[in-house]
């Protein structure tokens, strides 16, 4: 039988979440605490890995001053940017209201606000909202020193949410104006071509 | 006692690890879609600053006032600082994805390697910030024009 891959973490490849550290039986779970952080207390078997000889969550992570600083500033541009975000979208709305309002008439006015709030939402408003989260669990690992490392693995956790949301809203935001973008201007070429003098005449009038 | 050459152990538990291990490939993928994006962009340039250059000589098709020369103005300088932009925070997205993949290996730099992604994370959050206030900047300029332009200031449809 052919041995399972090892993955980075020491785990086996297509093994379960719930299993026991250092791959033990299902026994050895038992007074396990399920995060894999070893057994429960010290008499309960004899450390098999780095995993098992493991103690507590620290409640103070030893961050040098310098790297609380740039905490800090990481939290600060998180919640800069989540601001920019937020009124980036809030002003998209407004504008396409008003913009509507003033050349299409109030119905169409309002078809354009649904269609803002419906692309506002998940590219502007879902991100700033990750993001005022991870800035938030970060500033209490900088600020306070209480269970850090919990916070720390919450930020992050939440940071990988939002990185794959950005990654979706990235792809999508480079693929539609990309094929947007050769077809208008194939068709602007098209255009131009057959209509130049015509379209020359109309943006000087 | 931790000294430079023993930095102090951290106690991550495997599920830790295994997050730390999904960060790096969260941060490998929006990575490539930024060099992916960057590439596209260089790509469509061909496309937009003919366009642009067309919009500032000969404003919009069927339009009058300089509202399409402002708009093909925007497309043509705002094209190099994004391309720049998307392909530097690229490369800082791999450096993150470096270290959070070595932070998935039980070992002794556990801190330093946390430090080093705390500032390339706010190397990658300031340029972020950077651009969503030049995007914030950006919607109330057109939106703004936009007023204008409805008020018959820059000319406008028809």
């Amino acid at each position: 039988m052919k041995p399972k891959p090892v993955e980075p973490w020491g785990g086996a490849k297509g093994a379960s979440f719930g299993r026991p550290p250092g791959g033990g039986s299902p026994d050895a779970a038992v007074g396990a605490d399920p995060s894999g952080r070893g057994p429960a207390s010290p008499g309960q078997g004899a450390p098999r890995d780095a995993f098992d000889a493991l103690g507590p969550p620290l409640s103070r992570l030893p961050f040098s001053p310098s790297s609380e600083r740039v905490l800090s500033h990481v939290v600060l541009a998180m919640r800069v940017t989540a601001g920019a975000m937020v009124g980036s979208a809030l002003v998209a709305m407004v504008g396409s209201v008003a913009f509507g309002a003033t050349w299409t008439g109030i119905l169409a006015a309002l078809g354009q606000l649904a269609v803002a709030v419906v692309v506002a939402l998940p590219s502007q408003v879902l991100p700033a909202g990750l993001l005022v989260r991870v800035s938030n669990a970060l500033a209490r690992v900088g600020t306070t020193d209480e269970e850090d490392q919990a916070r720390l693995i919450e930020g992050l956790r939440t940071l990988r949410w939002l990185f794959l949301v950005r990654t979706l809203l990235f792809v999508f935001a480079v693929a539609s104006p990309c094929v947007l973008g050769i077809l208008g201007a194939m068709f602007y070429g098209m255009l131009a071509s057959v209509m130049g003098p015509v379209l020359g005449g109309l943006s000087g009038s | 006692m931790s000294t430079p050459d023993d930095p102090p152990k951290l106690p991550f538990s495997r599920d830790e690890r295994r997050l730390f291990y999904a960060v790096s490939r969260a941060c490998g993928w929006l990575s490539a879609a930024h060099f992916v994006g960057a590439a596209a962009l260089l790509f469509g340039g061909c496309c937009i600053l003919p366009l642009g250059a067309a919009l500032i000589t000969n404003g919009f098709p069927g339009a009058r006032g300089p509202l399409g020369s402002v708009i093909g103005g925007l497309m043509v300088v705002g094209f190099l600082p994004l391309l720049l932009t998307w392909v530097a925070q690229g490369s800082v997205l791999v450096g993150l994805y470096r270290r959070f993949d070595r932070l998935a290996r039980p070992g002794g730099r556990d801190l330093l390697l946390l430090e080093e992604s705390f500032v390339r994370l706010r190397l990658f959050f300031v340029v972020e910030a950077i651009f969503g206030i030049v995007t914030l900047a950006l919607s109330l300029f057109m939106s703004s024009l936009g007023g204008l332009a409805s008020l018959g200031w820059l000319g406008g449809p028809g």
